[in-house]
């Protein structure tokens, strides 16, 4: 049997236990997504946008979707997980299922939450707008195979000219049993019409897992809406982390994402933003951290639809041991998108001899009057520096480490609440000790 | 007391130093001149133990103790200051942070505690007004776009907050204006004491009318090639380097 088989196999086997199984249309959709990923398959590196990033060892066998069964997650277990002051709005989903008992109260909220799967299950999605058709492409096989597969995650619609309290926090715990699993989280925001929202997305292991996350968040700002996603994967160091945003932006809406990228020993994180109305903004800030041989991804793709729209991509990374990251940014301005204002800049620190870094750019631009930028930097530590702060009596050690992180915490403070970016920054803080561990 | 003996410096493997031979005793300031390209900075850069100046012979004795057996930072730990003819740019780093880390390794290195968060801000900020640098500068990454005149007065800040014994200053008299020369010259002064040994670098005699040194040694060709006193300084300015080279070579 093959790959494909198994996984033909293995939708026959839960299909019915996916949440909204009762409705025809819902089926039909997980169906004709299946069949577009049996169709194409993993994607492969002969795939230009999955040149640099092999996933052979997802195509070695079919996992299976993890298991509901996860006694032993607790909120205490949660807790380096979970930033102090940023408020109850917590959802938590482990395997990839809504856990109530683990997460807030969301009855007295402004917005309209519920888990996707209440959502798909009560027919409150009841068409392909909000999931979308499925996409024949083979570079999204993995969104069709998130499809056919999902089990549960967020829906949140913030109201119209409400401005959102404080972020809502959805967690994804992926705790498996002894065998490899998948999940296959997905989460809808809706903003809109002049809204303000802010969304953390967060994405880790319990234990040091063999797991595959294969999440998909899909971002709808409506007209004069602003928000503001951060992400933060921390997933195992065996994990395999596939995650996409998709972003629909409005006329004068603004989407600032902040992705943070330290786990996974593969792990790809993939941003697909559509400014379809005039004067769009869309303001892209990424950190991604490897060590050891992790393999860590981070693939734009910014679609200029309409005039005078600004995007702005700042990805800066550290990788140390036989760390291999992958920067590739994609900018494509329509041919009657005049006005366009695009930047994009990627910056990386190499602390080894055998870490590597992968980074492309890609300009598609069809309108003249356009404004593109794009820039790309690879260096070791500053010997320089790192000399001067020795000389006050600074530990090469130390000072290693203040570097690295006056690297990405500029990043941290100009975009993060105190809140998160100290929480950012413990988590910095471990990668840093994890890394002299090694 | 600093006593450099014999010292031969090599650097990607042109012979700079060249048998140089100093002593400065406790509680005294000298002045080292020199035309450019003399050695001056290579000096301190071997003092304050730069990785690619290779001393290959000689010694650089501190208290007794060989400098050059020490790594960069136990030096500093151990009393050495070195202000930067040309101070670094240190991306992402506040000058508050950078002066608390390096202070804290000061005092572990001690086997005192960490210093408070509050007490620290105080230290710094009195300093920084000593100095004349606005507060604000204390929160700015550490040099990044600093004038000329501002890194001067930064390494000063460095040097007043870590109090060290033995201070190599770099021409932290160059490019400086007329007030700023004042403030930075009172740094120093303040620093003056019986158990501190300071060695200043400069090409100019207005350095030496604020801190009058206790010798001065011109540094040509890679060694010490005259001293004298305070005077020097003056028949130098009057005269230039032109005697002494000959008599180098
Ligand atoms: N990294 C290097 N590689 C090659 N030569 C060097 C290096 N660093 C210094 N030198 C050479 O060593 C000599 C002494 O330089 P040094 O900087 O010590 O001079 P200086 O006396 O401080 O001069 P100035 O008065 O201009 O500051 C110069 O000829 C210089 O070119
Ligand atoms: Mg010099």
């Amino acid at each position: 049997m093959t790959l494909l088989d198994d996984y033909a196999e293995e939708f026959l086997s839960v299909a019915s236990h996916l949440p909204g199984y009762e409705r025809n249309w819902l089926n039909e959709h997980r169906q004709a997504s299946l069949q577009i990923f049996l169709e194409n398959g993993i994607p492969t590196p002969q795939l230009e946008s999955w040149k640099y990033t092999n996933l052979h060892v997802l195509g070695q066998r079919a996992l299976p979707l993890a298991s509901t069964e996860c006694l032993h997650v607790d909120r205490k277990s949660l807790k380096p997980f979970l930033p102090e002051g940023l408020g109850e709005r917590t959802l938590v989903f482990v395997n990839g299922w809504f856990r109530c008992d683990l997460s807030d109260d969301m009855d007295g909220a402004e917005e309209t939450v519920t888990s996707l799967a209440s959502a798909l299950h009560e027919g409150q999605l009841d068409s392909h707008v909000l999931l979308g058709s499925p996409a024949p492409e083979p570079e999204r096989a993995l969104h069709s195979l998130n499809s056919a597969f999902m089990t549960d995650g967020a829906v949140i619609r913030f109201a119209k000219g409400k401005q959102s309290e404080g972020p809502y926090h959805l967690v994804f715990v992926t705790a498996p049993g002894a065998d490899a699993a998948a999940t296959h989280p997905r989460n809808i925001v809706i903003a809109e019409r002049d809204s303000v929202a802010e969304i953390v997305e967060t994405h880790v292991g319990l234990d040091e897992g063999a797991y595959w996350s294969n999440s998909y968040t899909s971002i709808f700002l409506e007209s004069g809406s602003h928000v503001r996603h951060h992400r933060f994967q921390g997933d195992s160091l065996l994990a395999h982390h596939i995650g996409t945003t998709l972003v629909e932006i409005g006329t004068g809406a603004k989407y600032e994402g902040f992705t943070v990228s330290i786990g996974g020993k593969l792990a790809r994180h993939e941003i697909s933003a559509h400014l379809t109305g005039t004067d769009a903004g869309c303001d892209l800030t990424g950190i991604y951290l490897g060590y050891c041989s992790q393999h860590i991804d981070n693939t734009v793709q910014i679609h200029h639809l309409a005039p005078h729209g600004r995007s702005r991509q700042v990805y800066r990374g550290v990788l140390d041991g036989e760390a291999r990251g992958v920067f590739q940014g994609k900018v494509v301005v329509a041919p009657d998108a005049q006005g366009v204002d695009a930047h994009q800049l990627n910056q990386n620190l190499i602390l080894s001899s055998s870490a590597e870094i992968d980074t492309k750019p890609e300009l598609e631009i069809n309108a003249n009057d356009v404004k593109c930028t794009h820039g790309a930097t690879v260096g070791a530590l500053d010997e320089e520096a790192l000399f001067y702060m020795q000389s006050r009596g600074i530990s090469r050690g130390t000072a290693t480490d203040m570097l690295i992180d006056g690297f990405i915490n500029e990043l941290c403070r100009e975009s993060l609440s105190p809140v998160l970016s100290e929480w950012l920054g413990s988590m910095f803080a471990s990668w840093m000790m994890k890394r002299h561990e090694q | 007391m600093l006593e450099i003996k014999g010292l031969h410096v090599s650097v990607q493997g042109s012979v700079i130093l060249n048998g140089l031979d100093l002593t400065v005793p406790e509680g005294e300031v000298h002045a080292i001149m020199g035309p450019n390209g003399s050695g001056k900075s290579t000096l301190s850069y071997t003092m304050a133990g730069r990785e690619g100046y290779v001393a290959t012979d000689g010694q650089i004795l501190y208290r007794g103790v060989n400098l050059l057996k020490m790594s960069p930072e136990d030096r500093a730990r151990e009393g050495m200051f070195m202000a930067f003819q040309y101070p670094v740019e240190i991306p992402g780093v506040s000058v508050l942070y950078f002066l608390k880390a390096a202070l804290n390794a000061h005092r572990k290195h001690r086997g005192e505690k960490e210093v408070d968060a509050i007490e620290f801000l105080k230290l710094a900020r009195s300093n920084a007004d000593t100095l004349g640098m606005d507060h604000e500068m204390l929160n700015r990454q550490v040099n990044m776009g600093f004038s000329g005149g501002e890194k001067k007065r930064c390494e000063i800040l460095q040097m007043a907050i870590l109090q060290p014994q033995l201070l190599v200053l770099d021409e932290t008299d160059s490019g400086l204006d007329i007030d700023a020369l004042k403030v930075v010259a009172k740094g120093v002064n303040n620093l003056r004491s019986e158990n501190r040994t300071i060695l200043l670098i400069t090409h100019y005699q207005r350095l030496l009318s604020h801190v009058v040194p206790d010798k001065v040694h011109v540094l040509s060709g890679g060694r010490i090639v005259a001293s004298g006193g305070k005077d020097l300084a003056l028949t130098l300015e009057r005269k230039g380097y032109a005697e002494f080279s000959t008599e180098a070579a």
